[in-house]
Formats: C-alpha cells, sequence, structure tokens
C-alpha cells in the first residue's frame, strides 16, 4: 500500500510540475504574440500518444517495458493532466465549430468514463470479497446451471420424498425465474439490497404453507438461492468492470481520430 | 442399504515389482549388503524377505542408460548387482539429462512472440520431439529420442562422454542413492551405465525398514552420510563455520539423526486432513515447550512448526525450513549463566522433517567457547494480536509453507482484469501456466500457479527427468520436450498447481498416441518466466499491485502488514 | 473461505482470457459445454469425445474433467453417444470491445471522408454539412458578413484546393496576413510593428496579423484585445503598468510646437484682462474661448471674431500697408506735355526750371523688390518709378499690374490691387507727375486704398482682410535665386513681417513657420490643430465630464482646465516666435507630466492599460467595402 501510495504522490508531483510548466510556457508565448494554441496542442496530443500507449503496453507483457502498475498510475495521473490541458487549449468548455465541438464532447466522454472506471475499480473488488466466494467470471454461466440443477433436484426430491408440491409449485413461480440467470443486476450495481429483501421474501412466504420436513428442503434451497445471490454480486461487478472499457476504449479511438484530423486541418488552414 | 465389500488395503498391495520371485530374493540374499542383514530382528508383519520382494525390485540397464541426475528429487536407493557404472566427477553437459538448456531469451526472440503466439491452445512444433513416437490425429509420425520400450533419456555416445568428462567407475555391490531416497535432498550425483548392467532398486520404504531395524545397515548408511554430506552441511552452518577439521569431525561423530513425520506427507496429508487429524496436536513432536534443551536442533530437510502453548491449543510463532534453527538461544544462555534452560517454544514437524541434534555438551566444550554470541532471531508473540497472526496459521495448515513463490492475490485490489493470465499466455506461446483461482483466506488467494517449493514431491518419480530443478535460482522447470505425461507430478503436487495439457500441431490437429487413441499430454506449469528477460510476467502485468510472488515468513514478505 | 473447491488439475483447466467466443449455451444461461469453441469461432462441444477403435469395439475417451467414461458410451458407427447440436458461439467481451473500436474508428473515419466530400457552395446545406468537418467557429461579426460569398477561401488559401495540394500546404506555414491586406491598409509596412519603418534592427520582428488577431472565437468576440504583457513583450522598456514603470512624458509634452496664433495666455491673464479699461471685454475663464461642445484632442479656441475682435479689432485698421511712396528723384524725367494730356493742367503746377523733388523718402519695400531697384540709388529707380507714375497717370492701374506681373508675384494682381479706383490711382499720379503732395479730400476712415501726400497705402478694412493678406502672401513668397533680389526680398519681409510695425498688424499674431528647412516661410492664418494620431490619443471630451481625486470637476469653468493645465509665469513665450522655427517654442502652460494623469490612472482607480491611450496600428484604413450591402 505504501509503494502505491507513494507512486501515486510522486507522479501527481510530476504532473503538475508538468502543467505548471505548460502554464508558464503558454502564458510566455502568448505575451510574447506566439501562437500558444500550437504549443498546449502539441502537448496535447503528446500526453494523449502516452496515454494511448498504455494499451500497447498491455499488449505487450513478455517485453520488459515496465511495471503495469506504474503505466496505471502514469496514464491515470496523466488522463487528469490532459483533462487540464485540453481546458487550457481549447480555453471554454464549449469551443465553437461543429468538429470542435465533437472533439470536445469525445473528450469530456472519455475523460468521465475513465474516472468512473477508475473509481468502480477501487470499490468493486472490496464489494467482491466481502461476499466470502470467488469465481471467475467465465465460468459463471457453469456455477448457476449447477446451482440451478441442484435447485430443481432438491425441490423434486422435496415433493417425491414429502408427497406435498408446494415447495415445487411456489418454486415455479418464484425460484425458476432467480436461478434461470444473473438476476438483480441494477441493484447490485448501485449497491442496493434489494435481491436479500427478495430472496428472504419467497421463503417466509412459502415456509407458512411447509411442513417440518419440507421446512429442511427449503432451509436447503435458500442456501442454495444465497449462494446463487453471491454469485450474481460477481457477475455484476466484475463484469462491470469488464464493460466500462467497451465504453472507454472505442471512446478513445474516435477521439484519437478526430484528433488527428483537428492536427491535420489546424496545420491547412491555420499553422 | 445395501453393503458392498471391499478389503482393507495393505501396505504392499502393490509391491514395487509384481514380478519380483523367491529366486530373485534368494540370489540376493547371498549379496555381501544383504546377506550382513540380521534378518531376525526384524517384526513379523514387515519381514526381511517381505521387503526384499515388495520394496525392491531388479531393474537393467543398457549401456548408456542414465540411471540417476544429479539434481533430481528420486526416492530410491541402488544396489549395483552387476555391470560397470560411471559417476560424473565433474560437469557434464546438462542436454546428457534431457534438462531444458535454453537460455534467456533475446531480443528479437521476445519482440517476435507478438506474431508467433498462437491462438490455437498448446501447439508444439513437433519437429523438435525428436524420435519419440508420436501420431497427429491424420496420420502422421514423428519420432523422439527414448526407448521405445523404456521411458530413460540414454546417453548415445559413451566415448565421446569418457574422453570429455571425469568420471568415476562404481562395480557389484557398492550401493548409492541412499542419501537422496531417505534425505529428501536432491541426487548429489549423475550415474549412467557403462556397460549392460543389473541394479536393485530399493525404494524409500524398504530402505527406511532395513535401517530400523538392522544397526549394522543404519551404521552403514549414516557412516556414508556422515562421509559424503553431514560434514559439508556442518560446514555450511554459520555456527561451526569457524571450527577447524578434527573439532569439526568431533561434533559430526557426536551428532544425532532424527526423522520426524511420513515421507509421502503430500499424499498422507489430505487424508489426516479429510479425517480430522490435521491439526497442531497431531502432529509429531521433536520439542515441547517448556523442556529442558538437550540440544541444538538443525532442520535438514522438510518443515517444523515453531508454536507456543494458546489457551487449549498451540499458537504458531513461524515455521523453520532446511538451515532453520532451535534452541540456538536457550543453549547458550544456559550455557553462560550456568542454568539450564528450557524452549520457550514447541517444535513439531509438518509433513516430513530430518532433523540433526547437536548435543549441549558439544556445543559447550567445542563450539560455544569459539565463537562470539550467536544472532539469534527473536520470534516471540509481542503485541501482535491473532488477526495480524492469521494468515500464517492459514499458511502452515495449508502447508503453503513449502512454497518459495506462492502467488498471493490481494483480492481487494484485484479487478478480475486477467491482465496477469494474458501476461503468463504471452510469455508461453500464447498457453496460460496458471489459473486465477485458489484457496482464499480473508481477502487473500493464493492462487493455483507453481510456488516452486523448497520440498518439491511434485519432482519425486519423474520416469525421464523432466521436472528438475534449476541449479542457479531453484526454479522448477518441465522440460516440455522429455515429458511423456505420465501425469506423475500433477498427481503429486498437493496444490494442484501442475496442469496436463493436450498439445496439438500447428494446424490445430490435436496430437494422439496411435496405440491407444488417447490425446499425447505434456505436464505444464509456472516456470518463473525462467528465459524472460524482466523475469515473472505476472508481476509486472497486474495494474493494481494486487500480485505478488511470496514466501510466507514474516519478514520475506514484499508488503507490510498482511492484515 | 470458498465454497468453491474445484481447484483440481484434473477437473478444472487454464481458463484462456485471450479467446475471442464462449460457449453460445453459456451465453443464454444454459449450462455451457467443457470444451468451449474452437479457436476459429466454430461451436467445439457437438462430441463430447472422439470414440477409440479398440479391435472392433468402440471405446469412449471423453476426458477426466468433463466426467471420465460416459454411460451412454460410442455408437457403433463410432460416433459419440453425448453429441448434443452445436451452439452458435457467441463474442468475448474482449472481442466486442475489439469490433467496437473497429466501429468507432470507422464511424468517425466515415462522417469525415462524407463531410468532406459534399459538394455545393458555402451557402447551401450541403455546404454548410461539409464545412462541419473543417469549422472552426464562429467568425467576429466584422467578418461575418462579407465572407458568405468567398466562403473559407477569403482567407485561407489553401481551403478548397484538390487533395494533394490541401495535404501539402499541412506542411509549409500559412501566410494568412496577405489575406487581411486584401480588405485592410494602413499607412505604414503591414508587416512592421506599429506600421512604423524602423532603422535597421535586428531586434525589430515582422509581424504577422495573426499574432494578435485570431479570428473563430465567436460573434461577439473582441479580436483586438491586448494585454499590457503583450506590448511590453516587444518594447525594450518594459514595465508592468502604467503607474509603475511607464517612462515619464517628455519634456515638452504636449507643446512640441508653437501655437498659430501668438496668443500669450501668461500677460493676457496676469496683465491685459487686469486693465480696467479692457476688463469688461476679458473672457470669463478658459472655457469663453476654448469651446468644449468641440473638444476632442484639443479644445479649439473661437475664431478672431469672437474670441479676439471685442480687444484687438480696432488695432488692425490702424497699420497701413505703403504700397508705394513717392521717392527723392534727382531729376524728372516726365514730359510735362504728356502729363498735362493725361491729367489736365494743374493750376498749381508750377513751371520752373530746377527741378526740386518734393519728396525726401526712400521708395517703398514693395517697390523697390517689384521694380528690382534699390531703394537707396536716386538714380537706379528715379526713371523707373517715375515712368510708374506716368503710367498711372495715364491709365490708372494698368502700371501697377504690369509692375506686379513683371516682378513675377506668386499672387494675382487681382487680389492684390482689389479695390483700388483708377480713377483715385490717376489723380494721385497726376499730383506726383505735377511734382504735388496728393492731398486727401478727407482723412481716410474706412478700409480701402487711399492715396496720402507722397504714399499709396491701402488701409485694412478689418481682420482677415484679403487685400493685406494678399500682399502678405505675396511678401512671404517673394525671392529669387539673384542674391540682390533676395535682399530686397529679405527687406520687404522684414517690414511687412513686423510684429510690431508690420501692416494690419497680422504678424502681431499670426506666426510666419519655415516647415522645413532651407523651405518657403508660411503664414499660419488659421488655428493649427495637432493632428490626432493613433499612436497616442486623448481626448478632452471623456474627461471633461470626470471629477478629479480632490474633487474638482473637469468641466467646471473656472477650475476645471487647470486641473491639469497650468500656467507657467516665467517661460519665454515671445522668444518662440523669433524665429520661423515652429519647434524652438516655450509654452504658457507647464508640460504635462506624468503624475498629472496618474492622479486617475492608477491601480484601484481608474483603468490604465496600453489600449486607452496607445493604437497599435497607424492610421487603419480599408481598401475595400466592409458591408454586404449593394446599395
Amino acid at each position: 500500500m505504501n509503494l502505491a501510495r507513494t507512486r501515486y504522490l510522486m507522479v501527481w508531483l510530476a504532473a503538475g510540475m508538468v502543467f505548471d510548466l505548460l502554464l508558464a510556457e503558454n502564458r510566455s508565448v502568448r505575451v510574447h504574440l506566439g501562437n500558444p494554441r500550437e504549443l498546449t496542442g502539441y502537448w496535447l496530443l503528446g500526453v494523449m500518444i502516452f496515454l494511448a500507449l498504455f494499451n500497447l503496453r498491455k499488449r505487450l507483457p513478455m517485453l520488459p517495458l515496465g511495471n503495469a502498475a506504474t503505466w496505471l498510475t502514469l496514464h491515470a495521473v496523466g488522463g487528469v493532466l490532459a483533462a487540464a490541458i485540453f481546458l487550457l487549449h481549447s480555453g471554454n468548455l464549449w469551443p465553437g465549430g461543429v468538429y470542435e465541438k465533437a472533439l470536445a464532447v469525445l473528450s469530456y466522454l472519455t475523460i468521465l468514463s475513465g474516472i468512473g472506471g477508475y473509481f468502480i475499480q477501487r470499490i468493486y473488488p472490496r464489494l467482491l470479497t466481502e461476499t466470502g466466494i470467488e469465481v471467475i467470471y467465465e465460468r459463471i454461466p457453469l456455477r448457476i446451471g449447477e446451482l440451478r440443477q441442484k435447485a430443481e433436484a432438491l425441490v423434486l426430491e422435496c415433493c417425491d420424498q414429502t408427497r406435498f408440491d408446494t415447495l415445487g409449485r411456489h418454486y415455479l413461480d418464484s425460484l425458476q425465474w432467480f436461478f434461470s440467470r444473473p438476476r438483480f443486476t441494477f441493484n447490485h450495481i448501485v449497491g442496493s439490497r434489494r435481491s436479500q429483501q427478495w430472496l428472504k421474501q419467497q421463503d417466509t412466504v412459502v415456509r407458512r404453507y411447509l411442513n417440518d420436513d419440507e421446512r429442511k428442503y427449503l432451509d436447503d434451497l435458500s442456501q442454495l438461492a444465497q449462494q446463487k445471490d453471491r454469485i450474481d454480486l460477481h457477475y455484476t461487478l466484475q463484469g462491470a468492470m469488464k464493460r466500462w472499457l467497451l465504453v472507454h476504449v472505442p471512446l478513445t479511438v474516435a477521439l484519437m481520430v478526430l484528433s488527428f484530423w483537428h492536427l491535420l486541418v489546424v496545420n491547412v488552414y491555420s499553422l | 442399504m445395501s453393503i458392498a465389500h471391499f478389503t482393507r488395503p495393505q501396505r504392499w498391495d502393490s509391491p514395487f515389482d509384481p514380478e519380483m520371485g523367491e529366486s530373485d530374493i534368494a540370489s540376493l540374499m547371498e549379496r555381501p549388503l544383504i546377506a550382513a542383514i540380521n534378518a531376525e530382528t526384524f517384526p513379523d508383519n514387515t519381514p526381511l524377505a517381505g521387503i526384499l520382494q515388495n520394496d525392491t525390485r531388479i531393474v537393467h540397464y543398457k549401456t548408456g542408460d542414465i540411471v540417476v541426475r544429479e539434481g533430481d528429487y528420486g526416492n530410491s536407493a541402488f544396489l549395483i548387482l552387476g555391470g560397470k557404472l560411471r559417476v560424473f566427477v565433474d560437469d557434464y553437459p546438462d542436454a546428457l539429462l534431457g534438462r531444458d538448456t535454453t537460455g534467456k531469451k533475446g531480443f528479437f526472440a521476445t519482440i517476435s512472440q507478438i506474431w508467433n503466439n498462437s491462438i490455437i491452445p498448446e501447439v508444439r512444433d513437433t519437429e523438435k520431439y525428436g524420435s519419440q513416437t508420436v501420431r497427429s490425429a491424420d496420420g502422421r509420425e514423428t519420432r523422439s529420442r527414448k526407448r521405445k520400450d523404456s521411458n530413460r533419456v540414454f546417453v548415445q555416445d559413451i566415448p565421446a562422454i569418457l574422453d570429455e568428462c571425469r568420471t568415476a567407475e562404481m562395480g557389484e555391490d557398492e550401493i548409492f542413492g541412499e542419501l537422496a531416497a531417505l534425505g529428501r535432498i536432491p541426487r548429489t550425483a549423475t550415474i549412467f551405465a557403462e556397460t549392460d548392467a543389473t541394479l536393485l532398486e530399493i525404494r524409500w520404504q524398504g530402505l527406511r525398514e532395513i535401517r530400523r531395524f538392522d544397526d549394522g545397515f543404519r551404521r552403514v548408511i549414516d557412516r556414508r552420510y556422515r562421509q559424503n554430506a553431514l560434514l559439508v552441511h556442518l560446514r555450511e552452518t554459520k555456527l561451526f563455520a569457524k571450527l577447524d577439521e578434527d573439532v569439526l569431525g568431533k561434533v559430526a561423530d557426536a551428532t544425532l539423526f532424527e526423522t520426524y513425520g511420513t515421507f509421502d506427507w503430500q499424499v498422507s496429508f489430505k487424508r489426516l486432513r479429510s479425517s480430522g487429524k490435521g491439526s497442531v496436536e497431531h502432529e509429531p513432536a521433536i520439542a515441547r515447550q517448556g523442556e529442558y534443551a538437550d540440544g541444538l536442533l538443525m532442520i535438514r530437510a522438510g518443515f517444523a512448526r515453531v508454536s507456543i502453548e494458546y489457551g487449549s491449543t498451540q499458537r504458531t510463532l513461524t515455521y523453520l525450513g532446511a538451515g532453520g534453527t532451535f534452541g540456538l538461544g536457550e543453549l547458550y544462555a544456559a550455557w553462560q549463566s550456568g542454568i539450564s534452560v528450557s524452549h520457550g517454544a514447541s517444535l513439531t514437524a509438518l509433513g516430513y522433517v530430518d532433523v540433526l541434534r547437536v548435543p549441549a555438551q558439544v556445543l559447550e566444550e567445542y563450539v560455544f567457547s569459539e565463537t562470539a554470541s550467536p544472532a539469534v532471531e527473536s520470534i516471540a508473540v509481542g503485541t501482535r494480536t491473532l488477526a495480524e497472526d492469521a494468515l500464517l496459521e492459514w499458511a502452515v495448515e495449508e502447508r503453503f509453507i513449502n512454497a518459495t513463490k506462492s502467488m498471493l492475490i490481494d483480492l481487494t485490489r484485484c479487478v478480475r482484469c486477467d491482465d496477469c493470465v494474458r501476461a503468463c499466455a504471452a510469455t508461453h506461446g500464447g498457453n496460460p501456466r496458471f489459473i486465477r483461482h485458489g484457496k482464499t483466506f480473508g481477502h487473500w488467494m493464493v492462487a493455483n500457479a507453481c510456488m516452486h517449493c523448497t520440498d518439491p514431491v511434485c519432482m519425486i518419480g519423474c520416469p525421464t527427468g523432466a521436472i528438475h530443478r534449476s541449479e542457479i535460482d531453484g526454479t522448477v522447470i518441465i522440460n516440455d520436450e522429455t515429458c511423456i505425461g505420465c501425469i506423475t507430478c500433477a498427481t503429486s503436487c498437493p496444490y494442484n498447481n501442475i496442469r496436463m495439457v493436450e498439445i496439438k500441431n500447428r494446424m490445430g490437429v490435436a496430437l494422439v498416441d496411435p496405440d491407444s487413441n488417447r490425446p499425447i499430454l505434456k505436464a505444464t506449469k509456472c516456470d518463473l518466466c525462467y528465459t524472460n528477460p524482466g523475469g515473472p510476467a505476472c508481476l509486472r502485468a497486474c495494474p493494481h499491485e494486487a500480485l505478488s510472488r511470496v514466501d510466507f515468513r514474516r519478514g520475506a514478505l514484499a508488503e507490510g502488514d498482511l492484515s | 473461505m470458498t465454497d468453491d473447491n474445484h481447484f483440481d488439475f484434473d477437473r478444472s483447466a487454464y481458463e484462456r482470457p485471450n479467446s475471442g467466443h464462449v460457449c453460445g449455451r453459456g451465453a443464454e444461461w444454459g449450462t455451457p459445454c467443457w470444451r468451449g469453441p474452437n479457436h476459429d469461432g466454430s461451436c467445439g462441444g457437438e462430441a463430447e469425445c472422439t470414440p477409440y477403435d479398440n479391435q472392433g469395439r468402440w471405446e469412449c475417451r471423453r476426458a477426466q474433467a468433463a466426467g471420465g467414461l460416459c454411460e451412454n458410451g460410442p455408437g457403433p458407427d463410432g460416433s459419440c453417444g453425448c453429441s448434443q447440436p452445436p451452439c452458435v458461439p457467441r463474442p468475448t467481451l474482449r472481442r466486442r470491445r475489439w469490433r467496437l473500436s473497429v466501429i468507432a474508428l470507422g464511424l468517425v473515419v466515415a462522417a469525415l471522408a462524407a463531410f468532406t466530400h459534399l459538394s455545393g457552395d458555402a451557402g447551401s446545406f450541403a455546404g454548410s454539412v461539409r464545412n462541419a468537418a473543417l469549422d472552426a467557429g464562429e467568425l467576429t461579426d466584422g467578418h461575418a458578413g462579407f465572407t458568405d460569398a468567398q466562403g473559407c477561401k477569403a482567407c485561407h488559401s489553401a481551403h478548397g484546393a484538390q487533395p494533394m495540394a490541401w495535404l501539402a500546404s499541412a506542411f509549409g506555414a500559412n501566410d494568412m496576413t496577405k489575406a487581411c491586406l486584401d480588405c485592410h491598409t494602413f499607412s505604414g509596412p503591414a508587416r512592421a510593428p506599429h506600421n512604423e519603418v524602423f532603422a535597421p534592427n535586428k531586434r525589430v520582428r515582422k509581424t504577422q496579423c495573426a499574432m494578435c488577431h485570431t479570428e473563430h472565437k465567436g460573434y461577439g468576440a473582441n479580436i483586438s484585445g491586448l494585454s499590457n504583457e503583450q506590448c511590453a513583450s516587444c518594447h525594450e522598456k518594459s514595465f508592468s503598468s502604467f503607474v509603475s514603470g511607464h517612462p515619464k512624458f517628455s519634456d515638452k509634452f504636449p507643446h512640441f510646437r508653437r501655437a498659430s496664433i501668438k496668443f500669450n495666455h501668461a500677460s493676457h491673464q496676469e496683465k491685459h484682462f487686469q486693465d480696467k479699461n479692457v476688463a469688461k471685454n476679458a473672457p470669463a475663464n478658459c472655457t469663453t474661448c476654448h469651446r468644449t461642445e468641440a473638444a476632442d484632442h484639443a479644445v479649439a479656441p473661437l475664431g478672431f471674431e469672437n474670441a479676439c475682435a471685442k480687444c484687438h479689432a480696432d488695432q488692425i485698421p490702424k497699420r497701413n500697408l505703403v504700397v508705394l511712396r513717392l521717392p527723392e528723384f534727382e531729376e524728372t524725367n516726365l514730359d510735362r506735355e504728356a502729363v498735362i494730356e493725361a491729367c489736365g493742367a494743374n493750376p498749381e503746377a508750377e513751371e520752373e526750371d530746377e527741378y526740386e523733388s518734393i519728396s525726401s523718402d526712400e521708395m517703398s519695400v514693395i517697390a523697390a523688390y517689384m521694380m528690382g531697384k534699390p531703394i537707396d540709388d536716386f538714380e537706379a529707380y528715379g526713371e523707373a518709378f517715375q515712368e510708374l507714375v506716368m503710367g498711372m497717370a495715364e491709365d490708372g492701374t494698368g502700371a501697377l499690374v504690369d509692375m506686379i506681373e513683371g516682378s513675377g508675384a506668386a499672387v494675382d494682381p487681382a487680389v492684390l490691387l482689389a479695390g483700388l479706383n483708377p480713377e483715385a490711382a490717376k489723380r494721385m499720379a497726376c499730383a506726383w507727375a505735377a511734382n504735388l503732395e496728393y492731398e486727401l479730400p478727407a482723412e481716410p476712415t474706412f478700409g480701402g486704398w487711399y492715396g496720402d501726400l507722397l504714399e499709396l497705402i491701402y488701409r485694412p478694412s478689418g481682420h482677415a482682410d484679403p487685400v493685406l493678406k494678399g500682399w502678405l502672401e505675396f511678401a512671404v513668397a517673394a525671392g529669387a535665386a539673384d542674391e540682390e533680389v533676395l535682399e530686397r526680398a529679405e527687406e520687404m519681409r522684414a517690414q511687412l513681417l513686423s510684429p510690431k510695425k508690420g501692416p494690419g498688424a497680422c504678424i502681431k499674431c499670426h506666426a510666419v513657420t519655415r516647415d522645413v528647412a532651407d523651405g518657403p516661410l508660411r503664414i499660419e492664418w488659421r488655428y493649427h490643430k495637432d493632428k490626432a494620431r493613433s499612436s497616442h490619443s486623448y481626448s478632452h471630451r471623456n474627461h471633461l465630464t470626470m471629477v478629479d481625486p480632490q474633487g474638482t470637476k473637469l468641466a467646471d469653468s473656472n477650475q476645471g482646465c487647470s486641473v491639469c493645465h497650468e500656467l507657467d509665469l516665467e517661460a519665454d513665450f515671445e522668444g518662440g516666435y523669433k524665429d520661423f522655427n515652429a519647434q524652438t517654442y516655450s509654452s504658457n502652460f507647464v508640460s504635462l507630466k506624468k503624475e498629472t494623469c496618474v492622479r486617475c490612472h492608477a491601480r484601484g482607480r481608474v483603468r490604465q492599460n496600453c489600449q486607452l491611450c496607445h493604437a497599435y496600428h497607424k492610421e487603419p484604413a480599408f481598401a475595400k467595402r466592409v458591408t454586404r450591402n449593394e446599395n
């Protein structure tokens, strides 16, 4: 932990110094009647290319290109630096011109998605650990399938052994839906305990109609449902930690292309 | 309820060689070494004849066959019945033993992985496999450098080897290999057959019994040990380093050998745990807290738990591995003050431990006067809470103590992105060598990646020596070319860190054994990226620093507080 | 603790996170097969194993991890007994991310390509859509109107070029200044700082318009603003504000040049206005004469009629111009007969044998110059003058006209002799021809031409008398290369242009200035207003509304002006007019100091940025129309 904090501190410091330097250069160029936008523009492009290199680094883990943790720190802080340089470069929050507006929109979306992704990656792992279980994302369908089979076998056995189909009918009405696939995804994303409430409800509702033998089966069934709920949380949160990149990365691609277009247009028309 | 009858398995239900017969035993009994053993001292349930029948076998070696490889872990001793063998005195070519001889990849080789890694799982270039007969599913054959009817790698050009390297001859009635078999240390030499030879291979179970019941045999074994290995071991111990030769000899003479716990602990470990007998109370005690310290205990091989009484049970302070000492502080204090001191903690055997006990008098007489006050690491509890020690306690319980490089993942930092697995795959041709799952404790997970154990039980029994330990840094490596897929190592690994894979050729067609139509298997596991510049790729690839390769001993962990 | 213990090596195979597909059954939340999709994306789990023909018997070869030998066993034809229909493997999240990235790339490139290839002029929808891919924002209102016709090409020469040329222009520097100069002009080089010509100096940079003026900032943006620091970046003396560091105003500021009218504020205020006799005519305060309604960078005074006439009007006619004076003759060359024929017999004329000149005077300087004769040489001028008299006796003004024209005068004789009645001239001449003094019937009271005894004089009728003005102009312009002629001209000028004695007292007040060394003289008839310069501007009008820090209103007639303009009683005002050089001058007023301005233009008070007083461009103007209307 200390190593990470120290690293972040140093990178923030470095970024602060770079930005200060850039501000000073910017001001100096402006005072001397140069073109400060040219300066901040190329710096922004440089920082953006460096940020994009992170993806490349992740694709080349076999080469000794440095620690991915260091790269991430540089990327995260670099992203904030890029946001600051962007505002310095454009001068205002909403530029004129259609394609420049598009650039601004793409920039903001990229930055916001990046910040959002950073924070969910800080918060969700702890929530996942607190479930008490660990499951690989790609094996979740298999696990859910196993639980579903166990649940159905349990219910069938209950009906078979006790000769009452109360539990079975209740299962068809409620838990079958629950076991069919991950449920309550939105609630899990926002951290609500809705699923727990619902499961408790399903248990309470049917319990009064069951005899002691059936209740044992219900207890087992509820246990399985709890396991399923934990797996659902894993599905949702792990999925979120993978899916946010489906927003962030394509946006950066679009942003880079449009940025290069901007570079070209500016050089044709102005510089 | 129906009852299924099933006889309880006996010790000798699976003899070493079912074909050992009476005549073999009879001829063996006439051998000088065996004739010297007094059969009457053996108990009725393990008679000498029984041991010979069930725990030994007669093995024939052809010219050039390599019998044992230096650095291998083996669990058999050998008695030469006929023929001549050669033992290497100096260095020998690694390739001779079927070891992996690749060094670190060069720059271009590393870069070319970008486009050479295959999307097809477990592709192998079968041209490299030599003359082993393998058949791909479309009928083509290749050959490997192994005998058709045996699994041995053999020396192909004996005269050249004899010319190039220094060797010593071994002949009839000589015994070798008992150190590795009993002592859990790697084979100390490489021995190959110069002529056709016949050997009696005694597996460790038998060896142990003979040694236990026959004094003469034990003395033979112990003398060989003392001659060959003990002096070296003592000399390498800091405490005795400055003593001169004859003093050292006296110390060596007085040293006692002790063995605790079960040799094949990985097998019994699972059994004991499931029957509820895996906890500390059931571990064999080497020394107890409160007992008079009568000698210095030095761990030669295996692991021992250091614990103190805590409530109704024991609380682990640490564990000791090979080279560790116990009781030095107490003994020195006793010598200085003249008042005898008792052990401050208990020492119990974790699995298997080989202990040397140097008596207190010897130390007082020869050692303490010559040396300065030894620096003894304090292992008191201090103010640590139970929570702070919980991880260590759990690691000992799961026998992760064996690990030098266990993959520890902090689940509160891990975002489950699989970058570590991808990095591992990128350095291994597109095939990952570990799985990001494993036993968890709190927010820690020990993933199923090879831990490069101090006591690598996976290595015991590899028929070709494909799995070996690099002498440079202790990394356990499987040489893909010589592995025959017998799954011995995978089954032995107590932590399920070795996996068998079905291999394919470059077209993506599965390679299949023509005889049985079963796919060709190869054993695979983490190799700490030993050919990769930059070291383990997984460590460098985690963007959140969730992954570390650790030794569980206190102070050896990379991060500070682990709670 | 985990309750999933599926870690066994034969139960759990490696996960391959780089694979592109997952089992379709699993993706639909059924039970996925253990084999998973093939690397090419096809279903890998149709059959659970490949059965082995062991001498006629088919054996199941299912892997341990999948459950080992199956119950069904292979079919009789060797097919797997546990087959299932193939699934449609779905792409993994990672593969979807790749696809989305490619789509994003494609979308952006396609949009740009589409936009830039739409044809059509700028006014149509297609054209404006095309420009969307290039549009950098609105132009200011000044530029937005006229660029419609040419579109972007008005300023950006690369716009609309062929693709290769368009791309190539990215690599050279653009000269936007050239486009600006299509419409904008200055009275100096456009690419020099301040549009001024400086001495060659390496440190003086060539300027581009875009250094200070950047467009595409929106309709109402101020594209001419410049901060103090930006000005200071070029100037050697850099300072942070007007208050701190701005150089002191120069010693004579703003009175670098003497006024055209020699009005001595000091003597008037201290002496003349105090005089009891004229006090009632004196102006009450500054604004009586300097009318603030018309104030701009100067507050011009009223003209003579309103400001000066009350006191000075009657001074003017008192000084006459002597055009001709009958000089002393040694002898007469006039023919008596001719005179009698021209004038008639004059009873008073005496016939005398010895001629005795009635005049003992010298010639007038004007005549001396015009005739080209020295004043004191009887013989030289005698005959010529008598001829003139004869001529005048015969036809009045004709001879005068001839004389004037003959002298190469720069002024038209019609102006010089305006109002001269030939009759009076004749009578005058006849008397002189008879060697008599011409006697006026009455004292001259009005302005105009009079003969008076021995002189032909012109009495100015009032201020700005055109005849007198003409004669003074004539005097100023007189001169030739010849030294003698020049000498006479100088003499003429010395008399006519004398402040104390000159005719009409014109030069008492009007300055005579030689603008350029060795150049012509010029009488400054009009009030000289300093040309407003863009390099530093001051507006009295704006300041008149102000109240100074002491509370004095600047518009206050009595005290307002003296807030800034302080009389310098010691200055040698008169001395400045003794030569023809307008620059040698000591003003009546103490020169304005920076401290005066700083009273208000200081930190925390009124703004003090450079552009408040100093404009950058030198007389900016336009070369083309700037409005869109064609009316």
